[in-house]
């Protein structure tokens, strides 16, 4: 599944590492999310979705 | 351990690929030995141990190494030291009761209780890698430890078919069960790694 989260990371200058821990999870996590090799559970979504102040579909997108 | 100062993911001046690369070679030295009938009896046993040795060296290596790519949590921190505390119970128990045996060939029921001794520490590493994945709160790790486990069964699976048909027929001298779970250790440390790789 495409997604904006590394264009969206990058508008508040956040490194990887400042989101995974915004998110409580690894940098790994973060990283695999981007790059679309994981696509994370509807719970991790919605703490992204609540992160940014997006719906999920705002930042996930369908292929 | 000017090296481990320099480079924390290295143990005993050894990375993780080094390690992996003198287990590789020192399992095929054992499986040469063995397979080739020059030792016999319990030197087999003892020729199997060394490979295992170098398992929690390995096995550390590989934990720092992700560590240091950003592959980190509480609960995978907790398993790492948990793991390395069985494994050495498991080597230790492996080793003494070997010696044990070699030395005063005891009865069935005394010798029923040395394998018990050797089995808790290999279940205790099971259980171990059980609790992880009920304590690991970050779900990607999670399902890299789940993917990585499920390759070592794909692994020991295949291997043990293979081995089975080939020591039916007579092609193959017969392999001791216990060995069961070290390959498992083996095709899941190999999983972790392609999967690290497929992840950059």
């Amino acid at each position: 599944m495409k997604n904006r989260l590394r264009a969206l990371r990058a508008e508040r200058g956040w490194s990887q590492q400042d989101l995974a821990q915004r998110l409580d999870v690894s940098r790994q996590s973060v990283n695999a999310i981007e790059t679309g090799k994981y696509d994370p559970s509807l719970p991790l979504a919605f703490r992204i979705a609540d992160l940014f102040g997006l719906a999920i579909e705002e930042i996930f997108l369908r292929d | 351990m000017h090296q481990n100062d320099t480079d924390p993911a290295k143990v005993w001046g050894l990375s993780y690929h080094g390690w992996a690369a003198v287990f590789v070679a020192a399992m095929g030295c054992a499986a040469a030995l063995n397979i080739s009938g020059v030792v016999q009896g319990s030197a087999r046993l003892w020729i199997m141990f060394v490979p295992l040795v170098l398992v929690p060296p390995m096995w550390i290596a590989q934990a720092r190494m992700l560590g240091k790519r950003g592959y980190s949590s509480p609960a995978l921190a907790r398993y790492n030291r948990r793991l390395g505390l069985a494994g050495f119970c498991y080597m230790a128990a492996f080793l003494s009761v070997v010696h044990v045996f070699d030395q005063y060939r005891p009865g069935p029921a005394a010798t029923s209780g040395l394998a018990v001794v050797a089995i808790l520490p290999a279940v205790a590493m099971i259980v171990v890698m059980v609790r992880y994945l009920q304590e690991e709160t970050d779900e990607y790790l999670r399902h890299r430890a789940t993917s990585a486990a499920l390759i070592g069964l794909g692994f020991v699976l295949v291997l043990g078919t293979v081995w089975g048909f080939f020591e039916t027929f007579g092609l193959l001298p017969g392999l001791l069960a216990w060995w069961v779970f070290p390959v498992w250790a083996i095709g899941l440390g190999a999983g972790n790694f392609w999967l690290a790789r497929r992840a950059q």
